[in-house]
């Protein structure tokens, strides 16, 4: 640009410069009295390297288990706690997923051995990692490469210490429609002066005319539980790897019975790499 | 589907590693976090606004009335050990003065006090598991540095005031639970 | 039957309608089975010889807490205390704890089992809620066992009424002068 404008300055002669200088134009000087800048070049915010990299991940992966239900647990000192049983049902390491195959590094678990009713494919695929059919599966990421334990190594539960401290995912338990009371902890409306029934309705809804609609997000009634709630830091109290029992402080998502995944807690053993 | 002789387990090749990786990551954290001090758990109910406590000291309060929850949130109550503000509502009459306190020192109806609840009827709960339960709501008169005002404390309070460094009104009490 | 069926076959559209394209095929072809099998591998031996993980900690728990089997006899159903005895608790530091029995609570294994006694004391009535096999505790005696029993095996309705525990320990001592 600075080049064409010098041309055309020098085309038009002594007169054109006139113009330029009565306009009040800056002087442009040459363009080698500019100095190079080098800057960055843009890094890609989105791509799976960099998201592997900011992601926060442990080293290791956790285990599957089965909850099985709560007691009640002293502590040497003879404190009482509420505790809940964790089954660890024969959980073997079925896959693994790598940087070079999916883009990012896991482990695939599996655990409860199941003989009836399997797929051909999912025979094959366990064949292929030398463990029996299994009838839950499940994937936990690690940082990196080292953390592939080697496929068919069963985790047994004293894979957790005793004293640690773990995350526990499972699926919460259904209520079905509940209503903003006890979906939301609303407060409902009066008992009396007046409130016809109504008494465990939401109220008011928002403003009127201005904006004239229910903003989106507004809490209201719908379903509930049946949700991925993972509970953070709670203590591991007891791990007998011979009888496959984990047993974990205070309670833990979803029923009896229920699948249940555990893992080092992330917010104090995970990392990332950024 | 065929079933075949199982291949030897593969259990000890990994567990080296997996000891090593535990004691790398969980050494020193683990020592710090998991010597958890456990809060003392609360009884469910309730001494607030308005609420009827019995008095068992000799200050000359029979009756007072919770004011105030000290050092709590506004919606939450308190619970044994805890200081409340109190109005006398019933006081005992002056001329049947038995306890050997002096009059300057005894408290009047309508007098605004501090005082520390020293029993709750509903049950409060401990570490170990047992629940303690008395028949009555019950404070004792303190001044501002904790101290009580009476000199006598006429009938059993909670073994938690100790705790709380309450000593005096658990060394004047006739027995605690 | 018989005559519909002659009616629908004579019926029938000739034989050129008929056709179609498997008929067509002269000889099916074979699909042979697919060579091999998947290997299904051997499950794991099961742990716990299949007990329910809850039952079996328990066990070890009761086994833990309670070697002898005292207390697990002292909440049996037929032969434990009841509602109405008078026992004491003394607890590791040698503090004890007086008072009747007014309701026991069995959990389904028994390591949550509690007892809560009642007494009074200066005619304020406190009652106190025991877990049983805490480690805490020492040693569980029974007191007093009354003649005729109060019916109901929890009496949570005794409190403040005519049947009410009186000061427990004064009771026994008169009792014993006796």
């Amino acid at each position: 640009m600075y080049s064409s404008l010098r041309a055309l300055t020098s085309g038009f002669g002594q007169g054109a410069k006139r113009i330029c200088a009565t306009r009040g134009v800056a002087q442009i000087t040459s363009i080698h009295a500019i100095p190079s800048v080098r800057t960055t070049p843009a890094t890609l915010q989105h791509s799976q390297e960099v998201s592997n990299l900011r992601k926060k991940l442990l080293p290791r992966p956790g285990l599957l288990g089965v909850k099985r239900g709560m007691i009640t647990w002293f502590t040497e000192k003879g404190e009482q706690l509420a505790a809940t049983v964790i089954e660890i049902d024969n959980c073997e390491v079925v896959d693994h997923k790598t940087i070079e195959t999916h883009g990012y590094n896991s482990v695939v678990l599996g655990h409860i051995d199941k003989l009836k009713n399997v797929s051909e494919g999912d025979l094959r695929r366990y064949e292929k990692a030398g463990v029996s059919p299994k009838k839950h599966t499940g994937e936990f990421r690690v940082r990196d490469e080292q953390g592939l334990i080697p496929t068919g190594t069963e985790l047994r539960a004293d894979y957790f210490a005793v004293g640690q401290l773990v995350d526990v995912k499972a699926v919460s338990k259904g209520k079905g429609f509940a209503g903003v009371m006890k979906r939301h902890g609303f407060k409902g409306l009066n008992a009396s002066h007046g409130v016809s029934k109504a008494h465990r309705s939401a109220g008011s809804m928002g403003a009127s005319q201005d904006p004239g609609r229910v903003l989106p997000g507004k809490k209201m009634a719908g379903h509930m539980g049946v949700n991925n709630r993972t509970v953070f830091n709670i203590e591991v109290l007891h791990a007998d790897a011979d009888a496959g029992i984990l047993i974990v402080k205070g309670p833990v998502p979803g029923p009896n019975k229920g699948f249940v995944k555990l893992r080092d807690a992330l917010k104090l053993y995970g990392k990332s790499d950024i | 589907m065929k079933t075949i002789c199982r291949r030897p387990v593969f259990l000890c090749n990994f567990s080296g590693s997996l000891e090593a990786s535990r004691s790398k990551f969980f050494g020193t954290a683990l020592t710090s976090r998991c010597t958890v001090i456990r809060k003392r758990q609360h009884s469910r109910k309730m001494i607030y606004l308005k609420s009827l406590l019995n008095v068992i000291d000799n200050s000359g309060a029979q009756i007072v009335e919770c004011i105030k929850v000290l050092r709590h949130g506004p919606r939450n109550f308190a619970k044994v050990g805890d200081e409340i503000t109190v109005v006398v509502k019933e006081a005992r009459a002056l001329n049947k003065e038995i306890t050997g306190q002096s009059a300057n020192n005894r408290v009047k109806r309508r007098d605004i006090c501090r005082a520390v609840v020293v029993r709750t009827k509903s049950p409060l709960i401990r570490p170990d598991g047992s629940t303690v339960r008395f028949d009555d709501n019950a404070c004792v008169l303190i001044n501002k540095n904790g101290d009580p005002i009476g000199t006598r404390v006429s009938s059993v309070v909670a073994k938690e005031l100790r705790e709380l460094n309450y000593n005096k009104i658990v060394a004047l009490a006739p027995k605690t639970f | 039957m018989l005559s519909l069926s002659a009616k629908g076959l004579a019926r029938c559209p000739s034989p050129a309608k008929l056709f179609s394209p498997f008929l067509a095929v002269g000889v099916r072809t074979f699909i042979p089975l697919k060579s091999k099998l998947p290997t299904v591998y051997e499950p794991l031996p099961k742990k716990r010889n299949g007990e329910n993980p809850v039952s079996y900690i328990h066990r070890q728990l009761l086994e833990k807490y309670d070697p002898t089997g005292k207390r697990r006899s002292l909440i049996d159903q037929s032969n434990g205390i009841r509602s109405g005895d008078v026992i004491r608790v003394t607890y590791n530091d040698r503090s004890n704890v007086v008072g009747q029995v007014i309701a026991i609570k069995r959990c389904v294994n028994s390591v949550g089992s509690n007892i809560l006694i009642r007494n009074k004391f200066n005619k304020l009535g406190i009652e106190v809620r025991i877990p049983l096999f805490n480690p805490k505790l020492r040693n569980i005696e029974v007191l007093h066992k009354p003649k005729k029993y109060l019916s109901r095996r929890k009496q949570f309705y005794i409190r403040n009424s005519k049947h009410d525990v009186g000061d427990v320990e004064a009771t026994l001592r008169r009792e014993s002068k006796k």
